[in-house]
């Protein structure tokens, strides 16, 4: 027997990505990435399901406007250990969190595609929408990244689920497909990721983190399977950097995002800290939008007392990657409400909700307890409008809300549904101020 | 007056009027809570070290004097005089107060400031955060600068009071709550922090931690309390209605009800209907799973049941429409009008009661 | 205004927190007046219930929000 899993000892190889194009064979060199159009496609093909992809290369800076954007995917493969990257998908689940990834940093895959089948309420996706420049790319998630977009095509009388199954697997395995061509390469960084011991007197922090989950076209994957049914667990943050979760949630463009997962801002932070003024013990994940009044109070109790288990001190909170709004609120609130009840100090990282002047309620529901608040602003609050663009990917229409009719998506927009917003304006460092 | 225009119709020296409940005023001895309106020249009482903390860019030109009793007894002719006196008095600036805890004196500078921007007055009241006018005229965007508990308090809220009601008058940019010294007033702006929310997060935790002070980025609005209405007295007789907020609309969605953000209702009619059949309605608010909604409508609308309940008598009638809007996200300011508009429709058609199904 | 309104709902707290006077709770969110794991029948019988709990509190005095309970919804 090897014992060589759950060390939960990371190395991150890192390549930097600057600039990809086309060519007749994938390889990485000085920081660009030559790409076999037809190899990836061969790589990721799903023929009963997906009828074809168009596979394009968007540049930081261009004229290009991405619609229907459903997810994106940090470009990674594990070059040394018995796991894999974005475990459960493909296969037997190892615990992931060890061993040696390659990532391509600069680099995304995102996938757009419209579903064949009509949905209404809330198990529909929403439009999102990617602004390679113009004042709009700040506010969204990837437009300072050299994406490889795949646009998919149902096959005709596919079901939506099939569909969606079919577009999490081309994802990851277009993620890997890139990511590989530096596996016999060395990297020329190196990162290290494991929650060393540290002073003991440092305050014990855990990551409380409350995933999307609703149903269909709103869901987040744990290693492969989506947590409807899940209660609090626990996460190494290497669990997390190894694609762990995986987005399916599409009708919060601002919020989540598989590569959102990945890259979470507050375990980069929370480990950037650890040994220094913090003890970074772990992430506590759960599900939100639970159904019912009693089952958010129990959710709240359920996340505080892992978090308690574990002897943390001090919680931070937010949920879809930062986003937080509807009645998913409640559910947020009542964690606060349990950690705090439970002796631990909490801060959550919250969204506010209301109209773009900035005159409305602020959350849709509050605790007394939830005394420390970061807010990231407001989605829509001073997002400038888009202009024309010269080149649009993923579709022919846009429609940003069901009760507007559809329009060319080449055109100036005023619109709020930039892609990740949330987690870009958490990057970015934006706030809101009472005036 | 001109605006954003520099040196166009600027006053040189504001004129500020200045409002005192008569306790404050120095007026009506024992019964002073029931002094009726007054007005004077120049300034009473703490007025006095209002104009100081005003000059020399304003200038207090009359103070109006009303008792909080009879302000509250007599709120509206009260309103009325007051707008009179504005009329005559003409002010660049209204101050208010300060009213520091005193209910029925915070009610009523709330009530006169609105009014006065209502008239695009610029107006500035003061009270502590507790005070009841505060929690109600806050969601109303008024500038009311936050004070202490008590009289104790007068100096710095009167300066802090002036500061704004000169930045006011004079048209110039205000700034932050926190800066200016005035309670959150449900207005938000973005700003740039220069420091990564991950980071502020880690350092605010800390700064709880180790109990140092800190600020808290979001605070939370009060919603004024709403009267509740009579109970109705013979159901048997009463005229019910089915309002609801879940979006459940005709199958084609023909009103265009939005997903989310609704800036509008619709109404549709269930006259002859026993219950609501599965197929003929859609269910578009985009906040939750319509599948058992989809399968059964009368599982958000319960047509079913009310209908029986006609029929036993157990209610009077039911009315002929459902009013339908789409409660997800939906912007506070957007929501009140629609349930004004749906209520005045409501008790135009002789409505008695209203069962509101939520999602 | 003064017309009597009930909210149905589950999320009460919401309710209270913006001043719904009377507020009958049960259900879940998906479905207020609906309980579909219970056979057609049994979930019928279950909503007259709940829609007369409406009515009587359309029928009772309140001072402030006040949540009239039906029986919690079995968790399932």
């Amino acid at each position: 027997m090897a014992h060589d899993a759950g060390a939960f000892r990371l190395e991150v190889g890192v390549f930097p990505i600057q600039r990809m194009i086309f060519a007749s064979e994938t390889r990485y060199q000085d920081e660009m990435l030559n790409l076999d159009r037809t190899a990836l496609l061969a790589a990721i093909a799903e023929p009963r399901v997906i009828a074809n992809v168009e596979i394009h290369l968007v540049h930081p800076g261009e004229s290009c406007r991405l619609i229907h954007v459903l997810d994106t995917v940090a470009p990674m493969a594990k070059v040394q250990g018995r796991s894999t990257v974005y475990p459960g998908f493909f296969g037997t689940t190892m615990p992931a969190g060890d061993g040696r990834n390659h990532l391509l940093r600069g680099a995304a895959v995102i996938v757009c595609a419209t579903f064949p089948e009509p949905t209404s309420g809330a198990l529909s996706p929403v439009e999102a929408i990617i602004d390679m420049s113009g004042p709009a790319a700040p506010y969204c998630a990837c437009s300072d990244l050299v994406n490889v977009v795949l646009v998919c095509h149902p096959t005709p009388g596919v079901t939506n689920a099939d569909f969606d199954a079919a577009l999490h697997r081309a994802k990851l395995k277009a993620a890997g497909y890139l990511a590989r061509a530096t596996a016999a390469l060395t990297p020329p960084t190196v990162e290290t990721y494991e929650l060393s011991p540290v002073d003991p007197d440092l305050p014990r922090v855990v990551y409380v983190d409350q995933l999307h989950q609703q149903g269909l076209m709103a869901q987040t994957f744990l290693y492969g399977k989506h947590t409807q049914g899940l209660e609090p667990t626990l996460l190494h943050p290497n669990e997390m950097l190894d694609g762990a979760l995986v987005n399916g949630n599409y009708r919060a463009p601002a919020r989540a995002a598989t590569y959102g997962h990945t890259q979470n801002f507050l375990v980069q932070e929370l480990y950037r800290r650890h040994g220094q003024d913090v003890n970074f013990l772990g992430v506590v994940i759960g599900r939100g939008w639970q159904d019912s009044q009693l089952l958010k109070e129990r959710q709240g109790w359920m996340m505080a007392r892992m978090a308690r288990l574990l002897g943390a001190q001090i919680a931070i909170m937010s949920a879809d990657v930062g986003g937080t709004g509807g009645n998913n609120t409640i559910d947020f609130m009542q964690t606060i409400k349990a950690c705090e009840h439970m002796g631990l100090q909490t801060v959550a990282v919250m969204q506010e909700s209301g109209n773009p002047d900035g005159s409305d309620p602020t959350v849709v529901d509050f605790v007394p307890e939830a005394n420390a608040l970061i807010s990231v602003g407001g989605i829509g609050w001073h997002t400038p409008a888009a202009p024309v663009v010269q080149r649009v990917i993923g579709g022919t229409t846009v429609q940003p809300s069901i009760a507007e009719e559809p329009r060319d998506p080449s055109g100036p927009l005023e619109v709020e549904c930039w892609y990740g917003a949330i987690w870009k304006r958490a990057e970015l460092g934006l706030s809101a101020v009472d005036v | 007056m001109g605006e954003g225009i520099e040196g166009d119709n600027m006053p040189d020296v504001l004129r500020v009027v200045h409002y005192l409940n008569a306790f404050f005023g120095g007026l009506g001895g024992e019964e002073e809570a029931h002094t009726p309106v007054s007005v004077h020249p120049g300034a009473l009482g703490p007025g006095r070290l209002l104009e100081q903390a005003l000059a020399p860019q304003g200038q207090i030109v009359a103070t109006i004097v009303c008792g909080d009793g009879y302000f509250a007894d007599h709120e509206e002719a009260v309103v009325a005089q007051v707008r009179a006196h504005w009329q005559t008095l003409k002010p660049d600036v209204f101050i208010a107060g300060p009213a520091f805890r005193a209910g029925r004196y915070g009610l009523a500078c709330g009530r006169l400031c609105l009014e006065a921007e209502r008239r695009q007055i610029p107006a500035v009241t003061g009270m502590h955060v507790e005070n009841p006018g505060s929690d109600l005229y806050r969601p109303e965007h008024l500038y009311i600068i936050a004070t202490e508990g008590s009289a104790v308090g007068m100096r710095s809220a009167l300066e802090r009071m002036a500061a704004l009601a000169i930045k006011r008058g004079h048209r110039q940019p205000i700034g932050t709550a926190t800066d200016e010294g005035f309670l959150p007033r449900a207005v938000r702006r973005t700003v740039h922090t220069g420091t990564p929310a991950a980071v502020r997060a880690v350092d605010m935790a800390l700064k709880k931690w180790r109990g140092e002070p800190y600020t808290s980025e979001l605070t939370v609005e009060t919603f004024e309390a709403i009267p509740p209405a009579p109970p109705l007295h013979d159901p048997s007789t009463a005229l019910v209605a089915l309002v609801t907020e879940a979006g459940l609309v005709r199958q084609g969605n023909p009103d265009r009800l939005p997903a989310a953000a609704a800036t509008h209702w619709a109404s549709y009619h269930v006259a002859g209907m026993d219950r609501l059949v599965a197929g003929e309605w859609d269910a578009v608010h985009g906040g939750y799973d319509n599948t058992a909604a989809l399968q059964d409508p009368n599982r958000v609308v319960p047509l079913d049941a009310l209908r029986e309940l006609e029929r036993e008598g157990v209610i009077g009638k039911l009315l002929d429409d459902v009013f339908v809007t789409v409660g997800n996200i939906g912007s506070l300011n957007a929501m009140k009008r629609i349930g004004a508009e749906i209520a005045a429709t409501l008790v135009q058609r002789g409505v008695q009661a209203v069962v509101l199904p939520a999602t | 205004m003064g017309l009597p309104t009930v909210l149905a709902t589950c999320l009460y707290t919401v309710a209270t927190r913006v001043g719904a006077n009377r507020i009958v709770r049960g259900g879940r969110f998906h479905h207020p007046f609906g309980a579909p794991e219970k056979p057609q029948a049994e979930e019928y019988a279950w909503r007259r219930k709940f829609v007369e709990q409406t009515i009587r509190a359309l029928c009772t005095p309140v001072q402030q929000p006040t949540v009239f309970d039906v029986e919690e919804a079995v968790l399932v």
